[in-house]
């Protein structure tokens, strides 16, 4: 048995009030937050209404610093702030009470606003102010490294991005987190931030109601966007119960995996959210008859809520209805779909609903589906005593994900195993793969004029195994990464080709995803106009498209998680493929890093600073992927990743070298130590650090966390040849630095 | 509206749809979505009614008609013949 997760805090800012009390209360007397979008312009729009949030005022933040943050870091911060309060975690100061507190986060869009008028600005002949802050904040570690600062806190952190199921997989994986022993309490939850781009591209695809959306209703014409922020504090019941917390509830159950049917639709069956809700309810150790209600996706689109209608009765009932007594609601006419944070707000509204003796309504339904007809909340119902609530999201790309909460009974065992959690260490390295760049450089120019041409590495896509990959249907729209993400996860698959598809997952890592296809997109509505934005385009923006394309491809339809962040996102990627294998979710994981380069990106190198405009540093942008196929170490595996650690993030040179020192120190000196730097801080750094003298590895030119990739495949290829322990260290451009430790035994 | 070419409609749906195949492939009576077809999807479908709307100014609201149009190239070419002209609603 393993460590219970408890729950000791929840805060959220949402389009119906500034934290969760009044989110709350307004929710359950049946208020809509609909309204006429007026963030932004969206006169060429087939659709006009949004929900959105008042911005929070933070009046203890130095107005120049205010000024800088993002709308995204604006709402999360509010929101974690609340949740650190609620848990009794803040101090006077308003800081976090505990110094080291890991963060498992969701979003879709970080701070896209940025990245919109980066990209509006390189467009246009006369540039305005504030390239160099639009290019550089924009990204989702921004925001997290935002969290960090303001509320005082360091640790690890985890940026999920699998689109519309996110916030109920950062909350699973906080979880996940705890029960494999990596540490004893995380702050989980997600944020998005409205912006131009989502907003026009759920209008492209017509995913949007024109007039109200009704969720389950027989008329329903699509959904509402909106946006929010929620966050939980959990805790090891141990560690809760040592620091005399309250208990708001356990998150007692957790399941998630993927829908291979399309990369927009769900398979008609719901078989995929049948499976997670029985995954999640069979960790929690529940019966059917103890879930008395469900906070359900509904979005309020055909296929969404039929699919989802027809999980229900599945799971629940007799495969065409569900018994009356489960009460059902979706949220989404009341707050809309708040993407990267609709899992974690609708959380939190289970959580509510366990606890309160209230329910949430399921507004604007006239004729309901007739699946789930005897269970829509009302406004006003009271609900009979009910043992645990169940939340379910289900995304673009096939991300499914469910959680159960349950009310919180002290029981004997939970210090059971407070201080002997099962080592999430060593992986066995099964299986690596590698897409490398052409060894000839080519000239890219940047979009802007004055940008100019620079060198970069380029992989050449005329060549096998990615010219034939080409014409794989599924990938015929995608983003040149999936191309390379397939390559890579297919060479270390080769290794271990009896690996089952449905006991293996596939956790990806990107800086900024699908480039391309996000430039080309919104280069088309800043040119063309928001009425003719592609359909086609848009989905492939989404950040965990490629991963789900590369799931569809090889057959693997158990959990895919697309985790966002600068290079040490590789580590962090790892790290959750150690809390899979050590949680025996799956057998085989796949971790998959991918990098593709676009013109924009030259454009944000040279305004960064990067890329000087009329000199070399030695920088070359390039691209690729790399993979490696993991498994729990056994005695007769040869090759293994022995040991990870994580440096704090930082923000300037001295925390960097501090970060770097303090990261290197968890290591054992008899090693081979990588030199990995570069061009960038640490290449001063890594060479003042104590046993300096290192092997440098080939270098492919500067793909983030493709290099990261690249760089493990040759450090174990070098402790495979040499029989020794070689350290690699995973030096991030913005703000995160770890290591990882190859053995071969 | 004037009369477009079969060939005109096979370059705006390879390019749309970003089909690996040559246009001339796709022939007259060739269904484009469904068994047997090119492969077309919802989303392409989608996207042809942007292109569609952008290239000859002929907007089409309507699922149906979108469905019944866009059987074929052949079908499309009918269809686009017999609309009034840009700015006209289907």
């Amino acid at each position: 048995m393993s460590e219970r997760v408890v729950v000791t805090g929840m805060g959220a800012v949402t389009p119906l009030g500034l934290d969760f009390p009044g989110t709350w209360r307004q929710l359950v007397t049946g208020k809509t937050a609909a309204a006429p979008v007026t963030l932004f312009d969206v006169a060429g729009c087939r659709c006009q209404q949004a929900a959105t949030c008042a911005l929070p005022d933070l009046p203890d933040i130095p107005a120049k610093e205010l000024a800088r943050l993002s709308r995204a870091s604006r709402l999360a911060l509010a929101a974690a702030r609340e949740t650190l309060k609620d848990a009794r975690l803040l101090d006077s100061q308003g800081k976090s009470s505990l110094p080291h507190l890991p963060l498992s986060v969701s979003t879709t869009g970080g701070g896209m606003a940025l990245g919109e008028q980066f990209l509006r600005s390189m467009l246009a002949e006369h540039r305005g102010p504030g390239q160099f802050y639009h290019a550089s904040r924009y990204q989702a570690q921004h925001q997290t490294h935002d969290l960090q600062r303001i509320l005082g806190f360091r640790g690890p952190v985890t940026i999920i991005a699998n689109a519309c199921a996110s916030g109920a997989n950062a909350i699973g994986h906080g979880a996940d987190l705890i029960r494999s022993g990596a540490c004893h309490g995380v702050l989980a939850g997600g944020y998005e931030a409205l912006t131009e781009l989502i907003y026009v591209g759920f209008d492209c695809l017509q995913a949007m109601s024109p007039d109200c959306c009704r969720p389950f209703d027989v008329a329903r014409n699509g959904l509402m966007l909106g946006e929010a922020a929620a966050f939980v504090v959990l805790e090891s019941a141990s560690h809760a119960q040592a620091r005399g917390a309250q208990i708001l509830c356990e998150l007692a159950g957790y399941g998630h995996a993927t829908d291979l049917h399309h990369l927009t639709q769900p398979h008609p069956s719901g078989a995929t959210a049948v499976a997670v809700m029985r995954q999640a309810i069979a960790q929690a150790g529940v019966n059917l008859t103890d879930i008395g209600y469900v906070n359900a996706h509904g979005t309020g689109t055909p296929l969404n809520d039929a699919s989802e209608g027809t999980a229900f009765a599945t799971t629940f009932g007799d495969g065409v209805t569900v018994p009356p007594r489960l009460r059902i609601s979706s949220t989404k006419a009341a707050i809309g779909h708040t993407l990267g944070a609709a899992g974690s707000v609708e959380a939190l509204f289970a959580i509510a609903a366990l606890r309160s003796g209230q329910l949430p309504p399921n507004l604007n339904v006239r004729h309901p589906e007739a699946a789930v007809a005897a269970n829509l909340v009302a406004v006003g119902e009271r609900p009979s005593e009910m043992p645990a609530t169940l939340t379910v999201n289900l995304g673009f790309g096939g991300s499914n994900a469910a959680l159960v909460f349950k009310k919180y009974a002290s029981h004997p065992s939970a210090a059971a195993h407070a201080d002997s959690p099962r080592p999430p260490l060593p992986l066995a390295i099964c299986g690596m793969g590698a897409v490398l760049p052409s060894n000839t450089s080519s000239r890219m120019k940047g979009l802007n004029e004055d940008t100019g041409e620079h060198v970069v590495h380029c992989v050449d896509r005329t060549r096998e195994p990615l010219a034939t990959l080409q014409n794989e249907a599924r990938v015929r729209r995608a983003s040149p990464l999936t191309l390379y993400m397939l390559a890579a996860a297919q060479q270390a698959l080769a290794a271990a080709p009896e690996a089952p598809r449905d006991r293996l997952g596939i956790v990806a890592c990107f800086n900024t995803g699908a480039l391309v296809a996000t430039r080309r997109f919104f280069e088309g509505v800043i040119k063309s106009g928001q009425r003719f934005a592609s359909p086609n385009l848009f989905p492939e923006t989404v950040f965990n498209s490629p991963t789900s394309h590369v799931a569809a491809v090889l057959g693997i339809s158990g959990p895919c998680y697309s985790l966002v962040g600068d290079d040490a996102a590789w580590v962090n990627a790892i790290h959750v493929a150690a809390s899979w294998l050590t949680n025996g979710l799956v057998d085989h994981a796949l971790v998959i890093g991918a990098v593709e380069l676009d013109p924009i990106v030259i454009d944000a190198f040279v305004r960064t600073g990067w890329l000087p405009p009329h000199g070399r540093t030695g920088y070359v942008p390039s691209e690729g992927a790399g993979a490696l196929l993991l498994r729990r170490a056994e005695p007769h595996n040869q090759l293994q990743i022995a040991q990870l650690a994580d440096g704090f993030s930082y923000r300037n040179r001295h925390d960097a070298s501090e970060s770097a020192r303090e990261c290197l120190a968890q290591f054992p000196g008899d090693v081979v130590r990588c030199l990995t730097a570069r061009h960038n801080w640490f290449r001063h750094i890594e060479q003042q650090l104590p046993g300096a003298k290192g092997v440098t590895l080939p270098y492919h030119g500067d793909a983030f966390v493709a290099s990261a990739a690249w760089n493990t495949v040759a450090a174990a290829d070098l402790a495979r040849r040499e029989g020794r322990r070689v350290l690699q260290p995973v030096w991030g451009l913005t703000g995160e630095c770890s290591a990882l430790l190859l053995a071969a035994e | 509206m004037a009369e477009i070419s079969v060939d005109e409609l096979r370059s705006l749906v390879v390019e749309n749809c970003v089909l690996k195949i040559k246009p001339e492939d796709i022939g007259e009576a060739t269904p484009l979505f469904g068994p047997g077809s090119v492969g077309l999807d919802s989303l392409d479908a989608l996207q042809l009614t942007v292109a569609i709307e952008q290239q000859y100014g002929i907007v089409i609201n309507d699922a149906n008609v979108a469905r019944e149009a866009m059987q074929s190239l052949g079908a499309l070419r009918r269809w686009l013949a017999q609309q009034p002209g840009p700015g006209a609603k289907s």
